[in-house]
């Protein structure tokens, strides 16, 4: 996503402190939790997963710049997150979609369509709307915040859980859409004039962009961010730098 | 640290932590320790695997496009589209922003990602690995997350029942051909494993 240019400044770790200082402060080894790449001098390449020395810029196997962590990850994430949540307003508040019946004009904002589903007993869909398009960038946003609060709060609690609050995050960012799309195929279908026509409402956009913009939040936030910092006293007690990772068969 | 190292070691990329690769027979998948992230799944027979399904998704978008996705049919009226006219139709009534949306998450950017597959793979499987190669590779993992294809699979079925009460709705062919497009394709990028790939163009760490 984020392939900057300027890649020089995140290499003021272990050997190489020639650099001159980043934007994130002086970072040193012993910002990193133990047994981290980062606190041995090392970084990982995002793209081909190529181990390198933080002192490289560029990976060698895929050419990438290297970054040793996302940059300005809480800027850009609470930057994005704002935008989603200003969003969210008129996507709640402007109607998603108005229904022309027979001259009459009816228009129904997201919960109010979610409200009419379960009224005329069609609940599982009702069920399906309500998780798409309120509990999941509800939730979203949520999640997002509170990881970014504790980040900044170096809370050291539920490292493990937090990591996969933001997995989870990250895999249901696009199943809100949605709700976006259900507007367009009934407006693409149903176009019978005075008989029957639908069109979008304004928080269909809306709704849309708080979809992708929660989506590239999700995307700038830094995992590895939750682990620096930990002390070394956490659940991963093993002061050896490698360790062969846990198989499992399907 | 010898070249070695470098080779058979990663860092997680959920928590960083520093890992030694294991050897991994087909089926067996390595999880970091610390986090449980999913650092490599060795598929059986994935690469292979991968391309058919991304040729036979390819062949079903194409299909897909040519004949009517829906009919709808309400006292004596009847009105059909295709699936590019969901996108045109919010064009024409001046949604222009949706429209590009819409049809930008489900028709090329799906397209895009399964050719640059095509390639990868065909490449990989012909044993020649060029810079190109990585490239497409990079693009791939960028633009995966953005394919809505099976998103607006689930959108079409609660607009089917949503309006089922009041007309009459009919299936077309290509409605068909767009399920089994996006079974296909979800297939294909299940069955592909992105650091094997990786590993597969070689572990010669020139450039």
């Amino acid at each position: 996503m984020s392939d900057d240019h300027s890649n020089s400044d995140h290499d003021s770790t272990a050997h190489h402190d020639s650099d001159h200082h980043s934007n994130n402060g002086s970072l040193r080894v012993s910002d990193y939790s133990p047994g981290s790449a980062a606190a041995q001098g090392l970084q990982c390449c995002h793209h081909c997963g190529l181990l390198a020395p933080s002192s490289q810029h560029r990976c060698k196997r895929c050419h990438t710049h290297l970054q040793l962590r996302k940059k300005y990850s809480l800027q850009r994430t609470w930057a994005l997150l704002i935008t989603a949540i200003l969003l969210y307003i008129p996507a709640n508040l402007q109607p998603i979609m108005r229904t022309n019946l027979l001259g009459q004009e009816d228009l129904s904002t997201i919960l109010g369509g979610v409200v009419l589903l379960w009224e005329m007993g069609s609940w599982p869909i009702a069920t399906v709307i309500f998780i798409a398009s309120v509990m999941v960038p509800l939730g979203k946003m949520l999640a997002l915040i509170w990881l970014c609060l504790s980040v900044s709060g170096s809370h050291k609690r539920w490292p493990r859980q937090r990591t996969m609050t933001y997995r989870i995050t990250e895999l249901v960012g696009r199943w809100s859409m949605v709700d976006v799309f259900v507007v367009a195929i009934l407006v693409a279908l149903i176009q019978l004039g005075q008989l029957m026509s639908i069109y979008p409402g304004n928080a269909a956009l809306a709704f849309a962009g708080v979809v992708i913009f929660t989506m590239l939040a999700a995307n700038s936030f830094d995992p590895r961010l939750i682990w620096d910092k930990l002390p070394p006293d956490d659940d991963s007690s093993h002061p050896s730098h490698t360790r062969k990772a846990g198989d499992s068969s399907i | 640290m010898n070249d070695l190292f470098f080779i058979t070691h990663t860092a997680c990329h959920s928590c960083d932590l520093l890992i030694r690769l294991p050897q991994l027979t087909p089926g067996e998948k390595a999880l970091c320790p610390r986090c449980g992230h999913m650092i490599e799944h060795n598929i059986t027979h994935g690469p292979a695997l991968s391309l058919s399904f991304a040729i036979s998704a390819l062949i079903f978008m194409v299909l897909s496009l040519q004949f009517p996705f829906l009919a709808f049919e309400a006292q004596g009226q009847t009105q059909q589209m295709t699936l590019l006219q969901s996108a045109t139709e919010l064009a024409a009534l001046n949604y222009l922003p949706l429209a590009l949306l819409l049809v930008l998450f489900i028709l090329p950017l799906p397209t895009l990602v399964l050719t640059l597959l095509c390639l990868a793979l065909t490449k990989q499987m012909l044993g020649v690995a060029t810079h190109w190669q990585k490239r497409y590779l990079q693009w791939l993992t960028m633009l995966e997350p953005w394919c809505m294809v099976e998103v607006f699979l689930i959108g079409i079925l609660v607009s089917l029942i949503k309006i089922s009460a009041m007309a009459d709705i009919i299936l077309g062919i290509s409605f068909w051909a767009y399920v089994f497009f996006t079974l296909c394709m979800t297939a294909s990028l299940a069955c592909l494993d992105k650091r094997q790939f990786w590993q597969s163009l070689g572990d010669r760490t020139d450039v």
